[in-house]
């Protein structure tokens, strides 16, 4: 199914959750800070997020900044 | 670690009592490697960070990571141009378990980079009710510092001059009018390019200093984040010191008084 | 929090440790720093400062700052007192309901008369007061007095008796813009003995009201003690204390102070007079006012010497009274009572204006008004 992650059209797994997205995509689900349709997931929550069709996912972390 | 405290002149925001009056910002380093060493050669204990979208294939390593366990991370909201992207940003930050501190950067100008008081206010209001720690990065401004205090901010934090341009502290007159009149903690935080304008700062009785630029694009960033420690401890000395003892009038006249002895 | 509390704290400080121990050098220390603390203030009040060095540093500090925040004027006012009918038993006051002088009270045609007299002196800014007997000039009779007035000057300043929060905001709309109310004494224990008789003896209700008339977005509120009812550093200090929180908490009031003294002289005190006030005292508590609070209004009544003021035009005062008058009217008509305390410097307006000038100021007759 296609979601929408950081901004840009993406195909998933039907059944995908957010953890699973996350490890698919080879980040370490502690450093990452998620939102999914505008709503805010703690790490512990990732594997209970199911994700669905036109999903809206922002996928963040901490970088360099003043 | 250059301990620039002592316990006679606590700095305490959001109920902690801070180690340094130094912070430092972790943008614009040439290599991210060296933020480890700088934080501890400088002494710092909040140290800012920024959130930005995960880049898919990267080889970036986690910011987090890079920050001793026992500094403070606040993040900030660099990229909002408004309050409720401010906001937005605030709670993502929040969710990645660091703590409740956030520095609110609000600016929609992209020719001088100056924050927007007005959109700025309006998070602190909001995200001070959310129980964040509210460090507001703002244009100097006595009323709007008095309105963003009085909408719960733990500080607030006027800019030296405009970020990136190192240009020392331009606004010191009206940052040190804030410092008289404010009764929350006034830290300068950008514009500051050299050591000794932090010291400057600190000497007008600023309470700490937040320096980014400087440090990273230095020559030398490490022993530039040392200077800055030192410099800032210094200036802090010499305020608490107050100003040197003036030489007695020399003269013996007294032209406005002298009418009372006559 | 009020006053009050504040006063509280330092209730107990040890001035005479402080005036003992502050050296000259310490004095002159504090004139370099940026912002003065209400402690830095107490230590300008020691006997050290009135070595003729440090006196005349004040004074050019003093001067410095006083033309900085005020340029080079004196804004002229006169009193009008619309009654002298009074419920109270103060010892040193010449309305004391004990003594036997005439009373009167001004009727409406009587205060558009001087109104009119006061406007022909060219004066914009008075200060119009009663006695405290609620009955005979109850709020609703100086709001009147207000109305009638404000058809002829500027600005008008009320010194009346202790009113509620709702009583000030009423004179407010009725063209009351100025506040002025002098604690007399801030020694609470002190205070009832002063004031044995009616409602004045309330410290603490007189105490709150000046914050009642910031609260009620007066423009300017004035306070003060009278200088040698008890040791007057200590009323200075505490004057100076109000003032400061006054400003602090309502910074679009304009603040300011009188110093008016109970007497100046030895040997020719009251009994009740704890010490006297002499010259250099004067100027320096005037000029320890400036330094500490540098957007502080300072008055000086005609009760002190027309010689005298003039030498402090320039040291740090801001507002002068000038044909004034404190028998009840007087400006326009006869003379209807005795006056409340003597006048000493009895020069007319334009002589006061003179005076002003010849020391290179400017004397300014209408500073604000009231526009909306």
């Amino acid at each position: 199914m296609n979601i929408v992650l950081n901004g840009k059209n993406t195909d998933v797994n039907n059944s995908s959750t957010l953890m699973s997205l996350i490890e698919e995509k080879g980040i370490n689900p502690a450093s990452v800070v998620a939102e999914v349709d505008g709503i805010i997931y703690k790490t512990e929550e990732f594997k209970n997020v199911t994700l669905s069709e036109s999903s809206k996912v922002e996928l963040l972390h901490f970088v360099g900044g003043g | 670690m250059n301990n620039s405290l002592n316990n006679d002149d606590p700095l305490i925001i959001g109920g902690v009592t801070l180690r340094s009056r130094l912070l430092l910002g972790t943008g614009k380093f040439g290599d991210d490697s060296l933020i480890p060493q700088c934080i501890n050669e400088s002494g710092a204990h909040i140290v800012t960070v920024a959130m930005r979208r995960v880049e898919f294939g990267s080889n970036e390593g986690n910011m987090v990571d890079l920050i001793p366990k026992d500094c403070i991370l606040m993040p900030n909201t660099h990229g909002a141009r408004n309050a409720e992207e401010a906001v937005r940003i605030a709670r993502l930050g929040r969710a990645a378990g660091c703590g409740n501190w956030i520095k609110i950067e609000v600016v929609s100008d992209n020719k001088y980079l100056l924050p927007d008081n007005e959109e700025t206010l309006k998070a602190v209001d909001i995200l001070a009710k959310e129980g964040f720690i509210v460090m507001p990065y703002m244009t100097p401004d006595l009323y709007a510092a008095r309105r963003m205090r009085d909408a719960g901010a733990a500080s607030v934090m006027p800019f030296g001059a405009p970020i990136g341009t190192n240009k020392g502290f331009m606004t010191k007159e009206v940052v040190s009018i804030m410092v008289q009149e404010m009764d929350i903690p006034v830290i300068v935080d950008a514009g500051i390019g050299r050591p000794s304008e932090a010291a400057e700062c600190m000497e007008c009785g600023v309470s700490a200093v937040l320096v980014n630029t400087a440090v990273a694009t230095a020559g030398n960033p490490v022993l530039m984040a040392k200077a800055f420690g030192k410099a800032v401890a210094a200036g802090r000395e010499a305020y608490l010191s107050g100003p040197g003892a003036v030489s007695s009038l020399a003269s013996a006249s007294t032209p406005l008084t002298g009418f009372l002895r006559d | 929090m009020e006053f009050y509390d504040l006063l509280q704290k330092y209730k107990n400080f040890d001035f005479e440790s402080l005036w003992e121990n502050t050296t000259e050098d310490y004095i002159l220390n504090i004139l370099q720093k940026p912002k003065k603390e209400p402690e830095d203030f107490a230590a300008l009040l020691s006997p050290s400062a009135q070595a003729p060095n440090v006196l005349e540093a004040m004074a050019a500090e003093s001067k410095q700052l006083t033309e900085r925040f005020f340029g080079k004027t004196i804004s002229l006012f006169t009193p009008l007192y619309l009654a002298n009918v009074c419920n109270n038993g103060c010892v040193y006051c010449g309305f004391n309901r004990n003594n036997p002088i005439k009373r009167s009270i001004l009727n409406e045609s009587e205060v558009e008369i001087e109104g009119a007299a006061i406007r022909n002196m060219g004066i914009r800014h008075i200060i119009i007061l009663t006695g405290e007997n609620r009955n005979a000039t109850p709020p609703e009779y100086i709001a009147k007095c207000a109305k009638i007035l404000k058809k002829y000057v500027d600005s008008i300043t009320i010194e009346v008796y202790s009113l509620t929060e709702e009583e000030y905001k009423m004179l407010y709309e009725s063209g009351v813009d100025g506040f002025t109310m002098f604690q007399e004494t801030y020694n609470e224990e002190l205070y009832p003995s002063l004031h044995p008789i009616g409602e004045k003896g309330n410290f603490r209700k007189r105490l709150n009201s000046p914050e009642f008339a910031c609260m009620a977005n007066y423009h300017s509120v004035n306070i003060g003690a009278l200088l040698g009812l008890d040791d007057w550093k200590k009323d200075t200090f505490f004057t100076g204390l109000h003032a400061w929180y006054l400003q602090n908490k309502y910074p679009g009031t304009d603040i300011a102070v009188s110093l008016p003294r109970l007497c100046e002289h030895e040997g020719v005190s009251p009994a009740f007079a704890k010490c006297t006030v002499d010259d250099i005292s004067l100027v320096q508590a005037l000029t320890a006012y400036r330094i500490f609070m540098p957007r502080l209004g300072i008055t000086i009544s005609t009760r002190e010497r027309a010689d005298f003021r003039d030498n402090l035009i320039g040291l740090g005062v801001t507002k002068m009274s000038a044909g004034s008058v404190t028998e009840v009217g007087g400006h326009g008509e006869e003379k209807k009572s005795e006056g409340q305390f003597e006048i000493t410097d009895e020069r007319s307006v334009e002589e006061m204006a003179a005076a002003i000038q010849a020391h290179g100021y400017q004397p300014v007759y209408k500073d604000w008004e009231m526009i909306i």
